[in-house]
């Protein structure tokens, strides 16, 4: 029998911006019914014109793509090629197309012209399938990220197909939604044998796969099995993606100590795997076991006690204090949007805000420079409280700056150099100012001023734009940054890359505040960390502090770092002391390497030279 | 008829982008005027047929005309010359109402198609104008000619006519440009 | 109340889910017994009969168990509008109004006692479309609405207009209203974080009035205008391949009280166009 999916030798180039783009340069493969691939790849990398291939929304350049045997070049199999392979892709807004969640299902089989009784049969399965049958009558803007999502995979689903790709479909979606979605191709490809293409730049996502592709400049570079292909750290870094740090800390751990696998890929294994190793030697003695009771007890007794904030003695630079704010105020449709939210904010501190979405934490930030009145509590900024009607809202905007999420999606001005000096411009800076400003603020985010200033905006890439967006917020000078999500959506070399920009203004004496889904990236570079939850900050704290709070983070569908979650499941059976503090890799590196060392009797300690191999 | 999807789905995000500036208030100008304020809502049509052509144009301006057939039909229908007439009031509203919204979008789309050899900036600004002209110019000019309101009306509608003008044309030149990255003709930002 | 929440307005003619009769109705009958009531209010020149058709809509309001007093709340903001029209009609309307009495005349300003009850009776009738649009929006969902327009339009289809194509085009449209909404106030309160504001321009420079607010409409119409080219690749992803062979899902049923209430309206109408109702002039 012919393969599901059989590609030869594709090259895809097109024209963009007068010049020839080779996207693709000679790909083959073969993808047979029930895998699950992950395609991995930075941006640009041809990954999701690959995906696009599947279904012939791009036809090769030269070379063959074959779905069932169908040549996607044969426009009369158009029909049949596109139900055999669904797509989802990245934005689910721009995706639903009706304004009832069934209705939106429906579309797919009515575009292949079955019978009404089979449409409703099939968008109830398919709705059923993604967990979204109680929805099917709302309308697709009242749900989250994570169920528009689902409720665009039913809308494939109901037609049927062999195959789903989905393209980058959880790049825009918090860690629920990403889970929710993740769990879903999980179900499909085990349940219903759907073979899933995965098109991500998370590795995190590659674990389920059997099979993973990193695509590089328009080729394959590797593949392989997750397990395999994770061991090859220094050559997934070259090719511009991160590495899980669960690989690295279990490659760390193997270099030292030979015996323990270098291939594990998620927290639990890598604590089972130390546990195992514990265990062997605790079998001999039997010694433990008194001691880990103990420990336990002091873990529980931990839990009950609340963190509070540290209260420093100077006055804080922002504060909210017992803040609410209600959503259409004095209207029937009133919300509650946050009702007890208390954040404050030192000079050259960088703060974290973490909290689910919906939890209320972009709009507690908004109050800091006064976009949100706050309905209760106060507001205190630079000194001065932002109910006093004569507090100067200008004065206040330009000293805490906004970079709102996806803020490209604010530029306006065709080119790059005007719209950065919007700011300045509006504030009624001279001509030599705005320019010197402009250039301050496009050098700090990594924009050479002589070169980019006359670029068209709208024709740079989405991490370009991305920085030209936050440069047109530092060249009002701020003396808070207040970043909501600035990473969202970049691949890890434009998210590595603004990072180092952030903290840079940082080292300038920039105060940060940063609210972010990433807590491996919290974990290392903030001071403090506010959880907001339900509207409510239910907890502050050091990182060390927050994140040794795992179980409650995880009550409110935060997840800690790897790393500390590895130490918890480590810590529960006594391994580690209930007060050791881990969530970096260095730390859970050293803590277990200790751990092993003690426990010594099936490992053996690589010499030194090997260790720095 | 053969109408591609882009054009179905061009003409509905523009509809949605009218409902939005037409509800928020962010599409209208306060002008000193007693109509009401000079308005940017036959954007919309211009650029759906500047983009997408004739019919794109004129789905978008349908949708207009229909807001504007529920708000202005009573005043036509009830006029003098209608008022015990109700089948060639309804006929007088339909043409007075209705015709010029339908036109906004193919007027923009011919007259950007003529003038786009020369200078693309000239020909979004001329589209823009010519749209909004096409609007105020037949829906006042159809309401004279079909003694709906007397010739002197054209005093109070003149000034709210040149701002819609130059308002369509600034807007259709700034979006257009930026949606298809054309050049403005500065060369490079001015800081 | 926040400057940005621009959605706020829109809660006028939202749907009110309270399960009447009226809500139960095929949204084809509600469709066309509006139109057959505005074909009365328009058969008739008399103020008496119009104000007894306002009775008998908020008559109707109470039977959908919805407070005819939110339906007039609805309509208020209209009403500088509405006096602007007024407005407009007697200064500029007098010259064809055939009339033996003329209160008074100035130029082409003549105000005579016909034209004053036509000015009434034009405000009238604009408030019952007002009312009938906020009616029909307040018991039938958007998108009920607008397959009942396709499925009204369907004939049309036969002699070439694209129907399904322009019902899938509002449909778009109604999907995308709150989306675009959203994404104006985003990027409202960014360009306000940078100091932006979009006045400020003098009355007689309509150049720069437009400027000021590019700020704000041209990110909203490249967004827009992004999300369209994705949604495109989308719809084809899913076989989208145009109105042929295509099946649809929503299925529409008149019963016999949808053809009861549709034949009430056309006798309405005509009952209203055939009686000699009492005109003041």
């Amino acid at each position: 029998m012919a393969p599901l999916i059989r590609i030869e030798s594709l090259h895809y180039t097109y024209q963009h911006e007068g010049g020839a783009v080779q996207a693709l340069r000679g790909i083959d493969l073969t993808i047979e019914q029930g895998e699950y691939v992950v395609l991995l790849g930075h941006n640009g990398s041809g990954k999701s014109t690959l995906a696009k291939h599947l279904n012939a929304l791009l036809l090769p350049t030269q070379g063959d793509v074959w779905i069932n045997g169908w040549n996607t070049k044969e426009r009369r199999h158009l029909r049949e090629i596109r139900s055999t392979v669904g797509m989802v892709f990245q934005q689910p807004d721009n995706q639903i197309v009706a304004t009832i969640v069934e209705e939106d299902v429906a579309f797919g089989p009515e575009n292949l012209g079955l019978e009404r009784q089979e449409i409703r049969r099939r968008v109830e399965w398919s709705l059923e399938r993604v967990d979204m049958l109680p929805f099917r009558h709302r309308a697709p803007h009242l749900l989250s990220g994570g169920q528009k999502q689902r409720v665009c995979i039913a809308g494939v689903l109901a037609m049927q197909p062999s195959v789903l790709v989905l393209d980058e479909a959880t790049a825009m979606l918090d860690p629920i939604g990403r889970q929710e979605v993740l769990e879903v191709a999980r179900r499909l490809n085990r349940e219903e044998g759907v073979t899933i293409i995965a098109v991500t730049h998370f590795m995190r996502e590659a674990i389920e796969a059997d099979r993973v592709l990193v695509l590089h400049d328009g080729k394959i570079a590797l593949q392989g099995p997750p397990r395999t292909l994770f061991q090859q750290i220094d050559r997934l870094r070259a090719l511009s993606l991160d590495v899980p740090h669960v690989s690295e800390l279990a490659q760390a751990l193997h270099r030292r100590f030979p015996a323990f696998p270098p291939d594990l890929l998620t927290p639990q294994e890598i604590a089972a795997a130390v546990i195992a190793c514990c265990e062997e030697r605790r079998e001999e003695s039997g010694e433990r076991s008194a001691r880990k009771d103990e420990r336990g007890e002091r873990n529980r007794t931990r839990d009950k006690f609340t963190l509070l904030t540290p209260h420093s003695s100077r006055p804080p630079l922002l504060a909210l204090h017992h803040v609410a704010h209600y959503y259409m105020r004095g209207t029937p449709l009133e919300v509650k949007a946050i009702e007890d939210v208390n954040i404050e904010v030192h000079r050259g501190e960088i703060i974290g805000v973490i909290g689910h979405t919906g939890s209320g934490k972009s709009t507690a930030v908004q109050h800091f420079n006064g976009l949100l009145k706050a309905h209760e509590g106060e507001v205190w900024v630079l000194g001065q409280n932002l109910a006093d009607p004569a507090v100067d809202l200008r004065a206040v905007r330009r000293a805490v700056g906004l970079v709102f999420q996806t803020p490209e999606a604010q530029l306006f001005e065709q080119y790059v150099g005007d719209d950065v000096a919007y700011g300045p411009r509006k504030q009624g800076l001279g001509p030599e100012e705005v320019r010197a400003r402009v250039r301050r603020a496009m050098e700090a985010v990594g924009l050479p001023f002589e070169e980019f200033k006359d670029r068209i905006t709208f024709s740079l890439s989405g991490g370009q734009m991305r920085r030209v967006a936050i440069a047109g917020v530092l060249a009002l000078e701020p003396q808070v940054l207040v970043l909501d999500e600035p990473t969202a959506g970049l691949d890890p070399q434009a998210r590595r890359q603004l990072m180092r920009h952030i903290l840079d203004l940082h080292r300038q004496g920039v105060t940060l505040v940063i609210i972010s889904h990433n807590m491996e990236e919290l974990a290392e570079i903030c001071d403090r960390i506010y959880v907001i939850a339900d509207g409510r900050t239910v907890m502050a704290g050091t990182p060390a502090e927050v994140f040794s709070r795992a179980a409650e983070l995880r009550a409110i569908g935060l997840d800690a770092p790897d790393m500390t979650q590895v130490a918890e499941a480590l810590k529960a059976q006594g391994l580690l002391p209930a007060d050791a503090v881990i969530y970096t890799l260095e730390q859970a590196e050293a803590a277990i390497a200790e751990l092993l060392l003690a426990h010594g009797a099936a490992l053996v300690e690589a010499p030194v030279g090997e260790q720095t191999r | 008829m053969n109408i591609s999807t882009r054009s179905i789905v061009v003409a509905g995000v523009l509809i949605a982008i009218s409902a939005v500036l037409a509800y928020t208030g962010l599409g209208y100008f306060p002008v000193p005027n007693v109509t009401a304020a000079a308005t940017i809502l036959h954007v919309p049509p211009i650029i759906g047929g500047v983009l997408e052509g004739p019919l794109v144009g004129a789905v978008v301006g349908l949708v207009f005309g229909f807001d504007s057939f529920i708000k202005f039909a009573s005043t036509v229908t009830t006029s003098p010359a209608y008022a015990n007439n109700p089948t060639m009031g309804w006929v007088a509203a339909f043409i007075i109402i209705f015709l010029p919204r339908l036109l906004i979008g193919p007027a923009a789309w011919w007259v950007y198609k003529r003038t786009r050899g020369g200078n693309e900036i000239v020909a979004l600004g001329a589209a823009g104008v010519a749209g909004s002209l096409t609007n105020t110019v037949l829906v006042v000019g159809l309401a004279i000619l079909l003694q709906v309101f007397t010739f002197e009306i054209v005093a109070l509608v003149l000034p709210q006519a040149v701002f819609e003008a130059i308002l369509a044309a600034v807007v259709t030149i700034a979006v257009v440009a930026a949606w298809k990255r054309i050049e403005i003709g500065r060369g490079g930002s001015s800081v | 109340m926040s400057e940005f929440e621009y959605l706020r307005n829109v809660t006028i003619g939202q749907y009110i889910p309270t399960e009447s009769t009226v809500h139960r109705l095929d949204p084809r009958t509600k469709l066309l017994a509006a139109l057959f009531v505005a074909l009365a209010a328009t058969s008739t020149r008399s103020v008496l009969a119009t104000l007894l058709l306002i009775g008998l809509l908020m008559g109707v309001t109470r039977l959908a168990r919805i407070e005819v007093r939110y339906v007039l709340r609805g309509l208020l903001p209209a009403a500088p509008f509405v006096a602007a029209l007024m407005l407009m009609q007697l200064l500029f309307q007098g010259r064809f109004s055939v009339c033996e009495t003329v209160y008074w005349e100035w130029g082409f300003v003549r105000i005579t006692p016909c034209l004053i009850e036509l000015v009434v009776l034009g405000a009238l009738r604009l408030v019952i479309f007002l009312f009938l649009v906020s009616l029909l929006t307040l018991t039938t969902t958007a998108s009920h609405i607008l397959h009942g327009i396709e499925t009204l339009l369907a004939p049309l289809q036969r002699i070439g207009l694209p129907v399904h194509e322009f019902a899938l085009t509002n449909i778009i449209a109604l999907r995308f209203i709150p989306i675009i909404a959203e994404e104006m106030e985003r990027i409202a309160k960014a360009q306000a974080s940078r100091g932006g504001d979009f006045g400020g321009a003098p009355w007689w420079r309509p150049d720069r009035m437009a400027r000021a607010r590019l700020p704000l409409i041209v990110p909203l119409f490249v967004n827009t205008l992004r999300r369209a080219e994705e949604m495109v690749v989308a719809m084809e992803a899913r076989c989208y391949l145009g109105r042929k062979g295509r099946t649809k899902f929503v299925d529409l049923h008149f019963t016999g009280l949808d053809w009861l209430v549709i034949g009430l309206s056309v006798l309405l109408w005509v009952v209203v166009w055939r009686t000699p109702w009492p005109t003041f002039t």
